[in-house]
């Protein structure tokens, strides 16, 4: 799966002899090209979801695309200080979620609005459902369903639905697994009375 | 989980905890409890309901998510166009932060250092030499296998920077056993030829070695190999034994060769490496250590597992310079009969030269060599001519050093190669601080010597800050400034003047709420004179970084950059890369400060002469096949704006003015563009492959628009 193939990408890079002999011997050229093309690849597989994921937190497109940016290039960096990363995906979403989390803070202290309106987001529709007025009105539901919800539980059902397990959740929120196991609980309790 | 669910589950009115079922679908739950929850779902509809009722909202938001999110949301409103450009910068900035922390920021610091500080410092130092006799015993950052890679390199470079290289070693052998038998052995061996030749020296005093013993030994060596007998030297019988030959020298050969070790290359790691591959199974460790002189080193010891046959090594040290991943010693441990016997090689002269060079001709001669009367002498206290990779490097680090310091666009001050063997900085600076300044950073950097004069160093007569510099022999100073042309040339009124104040009252004219007043001619006068300073002071700026694009073009004229070492050659990338980044900066302000003026000049100057648009005389070719070219252009290009500039807007003379118009400006603006963009492609091929400031790729020849 494309996880594992990230986690093998950086367990070669970390014992690539070359390339840390390279990087220790000062010759930035070839290291800084094999590390600027992983980053890169990384990148284009990697940043749809983050993108999803800050733009479903933050609400805002262009913001959500800068902080995508920014997370790629601190991966970068990361890595070429040679710190050790023993799982990228999660750790693009811990970085990323903590730069929308440092962004949020800014536009509260700006007093700035958070709008929760999912204007960026086409009017969702449901192509498989038998009746598309009503696939149309449950997407509508599920929608004010989801602003019900807390930000902790809004955060762990994104994720969960993104393909992280659970203790990958609390890496990337800061929180603890049992804390993460309530919140989707609570976070699912709370959709199907919102949708009864 | 359910904190009833180890105690009840077995009871008949036990249900599955609604804490339970969304780890359990999810596969977090353990798997015993997993399987007592499926088994109780076979069973109980009320539980399998709710898990039902469960799944369904996940159903749903799953739905919800794929259609809002997945396929609903809007793609990325920059379409990430910016992130590769986003990255080089942050590899140039990486880049720069390295070699900043790697030499140029404890070189600026002494500088710095104040009373207070330097108590702070000495009791810090205390600290810290506590903690270095700590971190002595500490597991090094280097792996074995890093370690043979990079001396191996290290040597590979050296070797590879001579014509027809001979490699010359002078060593120290001596046994564990018998101190008392040690000898010193020379040996020079040919790269390409594989010729080889020996001299030893020990209480019997110098000799050569027969070319012809080396083939015996070899032979010998490949006999018991075959055999799978391992013997010892003096075992040899004795018609076959040269008596001029050191028991300790023969004995290292035997030990060389049952071990798969070239004895033409001692302490090389390819050796090394050779030995572990022969032995299968053996653990390396790499430890950190001092040399006496205080440089840092590393051992690499590495232990074969046994059984050992004669002459087996079942240990060795190798010790590595870590400056220069140079093999300084090397401990053999090996077996003997019943017992470990060792031998101790220490590296007292190495060599790499060519065979035009007097010294190792030695290996010139056709074999058998005939011991020559005089033995060649390897002057050992000499330090060995540097290389001409290492001038590359030292010179390119002293422009880098200058291109940091912010000497290149303005200085006249300059590296260029001194005899015998070296690099030397020269030039003229304002003051002796800055003198001082350059120093300090300059003499950090190895086979550079520092020739900057301040004009505060010329006397009472010297230049007073803010003067045109004079030039230094042999030195290329920046162009004049051309504020100081402005200042002589201010009296004269710019051919534009009646264009430029009927601009911008139209300007005016059009503002909302604009009133005709008499006072609006100081105004308008402001506003030319306020854009004439921008535009030349832009000019000038451009010109200097043009200008220090032209030095790195002509300097690195007669280097291939496939000479040049991957570090300088990212140097000189960098070097190239930062100045062309600035000039279409600069550029590009200028572009669009004086666009719409000089278009709308141009408008009223053919009105007024009835004259259709014409195309002015520039033509750019851009088929120029490498950096240096394309750089010299921009040069042409950036003296041609600087100089319209002040005609236009500093009435500076032209000599033939009729033959210019405002046209000419606005294309060379243009063109300069182009020009730098088309640079920036040449450097990238040139050098990474694929670094591109813009972060769009030029192909083929893009033309001047009209």
């Amino acid at each position: 799966m494309p996880d594992d193939i990230l986690k093998l990408q950086i367990a070669c890079r970390t014992e690539d002899a070359a390339f840390d002999s390279a990087l220790d011997a000062g010759c930035p050229a070839a290291v800084t090209e094999t590390l600027e093309g992983r980053v890169t690849e990384l990148f284009q597989r990697l940043r749809g979801s983050v993108y999803r994921y800050l733009v479903a937190v933050i609400q805002d497109p262009s913001v959500a695309e800068e902080i995508t940016q920014e997370t790629f290039l601190r991966l970068y960096c990361c890595l070429r200080e040679r710190k050790t990363i023993s799982s990228v995906r999660p750790w693009v979403f811990r970085v990323a979620h903590n730069l929308a989390l440092n962004e949020r803070t800014r536009r509260r202290f700006l007093g700035s609005d958070e709008s929760t309106a999912l204007d960026h987001i086409h009017a969702p529709s449901g192509p498989e459902a038998p009746d598309p007025e009503q696939a149309m009105l449950l997407q509508e539901r599920m929608a004010l369903a989801m602003q019900q919800l807390s930000r902790h539980q809004r955060e762990c059902l994104i994720l969960k639905v993104e393909g992280f397990r659970y203790r990958e959740i609390a890496e990337i929120l800061g929180l603890s697994v049992p804390n993460v196991a309530q919140s989707l609980r609570r976070g699912i309790k709370k959709l199907t009375r919102e949708l009864a | 989980m359910s904190k009833f669910f180890h105690t009840r589950w077995l009871s008949e009115d036990w249900h599955v905890p609604d804490d339970d079922l969304l780890p359990f679908l999810d596969g977090e739950l353990p798997a015993r409890e997993s399987t007592n929850v499926r088994n109780h779902l076979e069973a109980c509809w009320n539980c399998r309901q709710k898990m039902e009722r469960v799944q369904k909202t996940i159903s749903g938001f799953v739905d919800y998510y794929n259609s809002a999110y997945v396929a609903g949301v809007e793609p990325a409103p920059g379409a990430w166009r910016t992130f590769d450009i986003k990255l080089k910068s942050a590899v140039a900035e990486a880049d720069r932060q390295s070699m900043i922390r790697g030499w140029l920021l404890p070189q600026i610091m002494p500088v710095g250092l104040r009373a207070p500080m330097r108590l702070a410092v000495g009791l810090l130092a205390g600290v810290l030499v506590v903690l270095g006799a700590l971190l002595l015993h500490r597991t090094p950052q280097v792996s074995a296998s890093q370690l043979i890679q990079k001396a191996s390199e290290a040597r590979k470079l050296q070797i590879s920077a001579v014509v027809h290289p001979v490699v010359y070693q002078k060593l120290r052998v001596e046994a564990g056993s018998r101190p008392t038998e040690s000898l010193t052995w020379e040996i020079w061996h040919d790269e390409e030829s594989g010729r080889t030749n020996q001299r030893v020296e020990d209480s019997a005093g110098p000799r050569s070695i027969s070319p012809e013993w080396d083939a015996s030994a070899e032979r010998r060596g490949a006999l018991h190999k075959t055999r799978k007998l391992r013997v010892r030297a003096d075992s040899v019988s004795a018609e076959s034994v040269d008596p001029s030959i050191p028991p300790i020298l023969r004995e290292l050969h035997q030990v060389f060769q049952a071990n798969h070790m070239d004895w033409r290359r001692p302490l090389a790691l390819a050796s090394y490496a050779s030995w572990v591959r022969s032995r299968g199974r053996v653990s390396e460790e790499v430890r950190e250590t001092l040399l006496p002189n205080g440089e840092r080193a590393y051992i690499l010891i590495a232990a074969a597992v046994g059984p050992f046959a004669v002459n087996d090594v079942a240990r060795t040290e190798l010790t590595v310079r870590s400056r220069d991943w140079h093999p300084l010693s090397q401990r053999l441990e090996f077996q003997l009969g019943n017992n470990i016997e060792s031998l101790d090689l220490a590296e007292l002269a190495f060599k790499v030269s060519s065979p035009t060079v007097p010294a190792p001709a030695i290996i010139a001669d056709t074999r058998p060599l005939a011991p020559p009367p005089e033995p060649p002498r390897i002057v050992e206290t000499l330090p060995a001519a540097p290389t001409e990779i290492e001038l590359l490097e030292a010179e390119t680090q002293a422009d880098y050093a200058l291109h940091r310091m912010g000497a290149c666009t303005g200085e006249p001050v300059q590296a260029r190669r001194a005899l015998p063997g070296g690099v030397v900085v020269e030039g003229l600076v304002e003051t002796v601080e800055r003198k001082e300044q350059l120093e300090e950073i300059l003499r950090a950097i190895p086979l550079v010597a520092v020739n900057i004069q301040s004009s505060e160093d010329l006397g009472p007569d010297g230049v007073e800050p803010g003067d045109v510099l004079p030039e230094v022999e042999g030195v290329q100073g920046p162009p004049q400034p051309v504020t100081e042309a402005i200042q002589k040339i201010q009296a004269r009124r710019s051919p534009i003047e009646e264009q430029l104040r009927a601009y911008f009252t139209h300007l005016a004219a059009r503002e909302p709420g604009h009133s005709r007043v008499d006072s609006e001619a100081p105004a308008v006068d402001q506003e030319i004179t306020a854009l004439s300073n921008e535009a030349v002071s832009l000019s000038e700026a451009a010109l200097m970084e043009a200008w220090a694009l032209r030095r790195l073009a002509e300097a690195y004229s007669r280097v291939n950059t496939d000479q040049l070492s991957p570090r300088g050659r990212r140097l000189l990338e960098i070097m190239l890369t930062e100045h062309l980044a600035a000039l279409k900066l600069h550029a590009d302000r200028s572009r669009a400060l004086l666009k719409p003026v000089l278009s709308s000049v141009d408008g009223q100057l053919r009105r007024a002469e009835g004259r259709t648009h014409e195309k002015g005389a520039h033509a750019f070719d851009l088929g120029d096949a490498n950096w240096n070219g394309a750089v010299l252009r921009i040069w042409t290009v950036a003296q041609h704006i600087e100089k319209l500039t002040a005609h236009f807007f500093a009435g500076a003379s032209w000599p033939e003015a009729n033959d210019i118009s405002v046209l000419d400006l606005l294309e060379d603006l243009d063109g300069i563009d182009v020009e730098s963009r088309q640079a920036e492609t040449k450097v990238a091929e040139g050098f990474s492959g694929h670094f591109d400031l813009t972060g769009s790729r030029e192909s083929g020849t893009p033309r001047i628009s009209q």
